[in-house]
């Protein structure tokens, strides 16, 4: 695929992210998108080759989607409900989960247990 | 030994058994109404035609309030550059909440084009 059509869909999904991202918030849409229009017509990095100015923006439709959440308060109080999306990273902690490699678990380490350890 | 260990199980197994027809029958309900789907009905292609033809005439970029037919090319009768022609797709996209697949969104030319892929794709996500 052409350069082109690289910087198009990324521009695409840059476009997309922004309404996931601020889809009730207008008057951030718009300046987002206009943000993004600008960097397309006058790239922010223009150091950079032209592969990772579309990386570049890619990344930041990635993290449009994925790690940001928009607030909104609730009433009075000091209360927001977060617009957390179907996109948005969570961590789940699974890492956590998983047996750490430790002498026991690998067979007991005394006594010559653990000679298999650092092959 | 184990009989003590047994009978609370076979206990709470009776108990789940006994249990369970209460739970479905209330679950029941909501499960007759889940599968149910409403698709919007645009399969319809003079439907389809004039949303996007409203879409384009909101979009605040096109050199037009110019006719907008089934046979106008985004580049060549609205005047859009490549950019445009890509805020404009998202913009139906959004109206139509579907979304065009890179390598067709590439193909899409115009208003017939775009009408054609959308009629076929009712579905599409």
């Amino acid at each position: 695929m052409s350069l082109r059509q690289n910087a198009l869909n990324a521009y695409r999904n840059g476009l997309r992210a922004t309404r996931i991202a601020f889809g009730g918030d207008t008057r951030m849409l718009l300046a987002s998108r206009a943000k993004m229009r600008e960097g397309m017509e006058n790239p922010p990095n223009p150091e950079l080759s032209k592969e990772q100015q579309i990386k570049h923006l890619e990344d930041v439709a990635t993290f449009l989607k994925r790690n940001l959440v928009q607030g909104r308060k609730e009433g009075t109080d000091e209360k927001y409900h977060l617009n957390i999306h179907k996109e948005t990273e969570l961590g789940d902690n699974e890492s956590i989960k998983q047996t750490k490699k430790t002498l026991v678990s690998q067979g007991g380490g005394c006594c010559g247990g653990g000679k298999d350890l650092y092959k | 030994m184990f009989k003590s260990v047994f009978r609370p199980c076979a206990a709470v197994a009776k108990n789940a058994r006994m249990t369970l027809p209460v739970r479905n029958s209330i679950l029941m309900p909501q499960m007759m109404v889940s599968p149910i789907r409403f698709y919007s009905a645009t399969t319809d292609r003079n439907e389809i035609t004039q949303r996007v033809v409203d879409v384009i005439k909101a979009f605040d970029r096109t050199n037009a309030s110019a006719d907008i037919s089934s046979k106008t090319l985004f580049h060549k009768d609205l005047g859009l550059d490549s950019l445009d022609t890509v805020e404009l797709l998202v913009a139906i996209e959004e109206d139509f909440d579907i979304q065009f697949p890179d390598k067709v969104a590439d193909e899409l030319k115009g208003v017939e084009d775009t009408v054609e892929w959308i009629a076929n794709h009712p579905e599409s996500e």
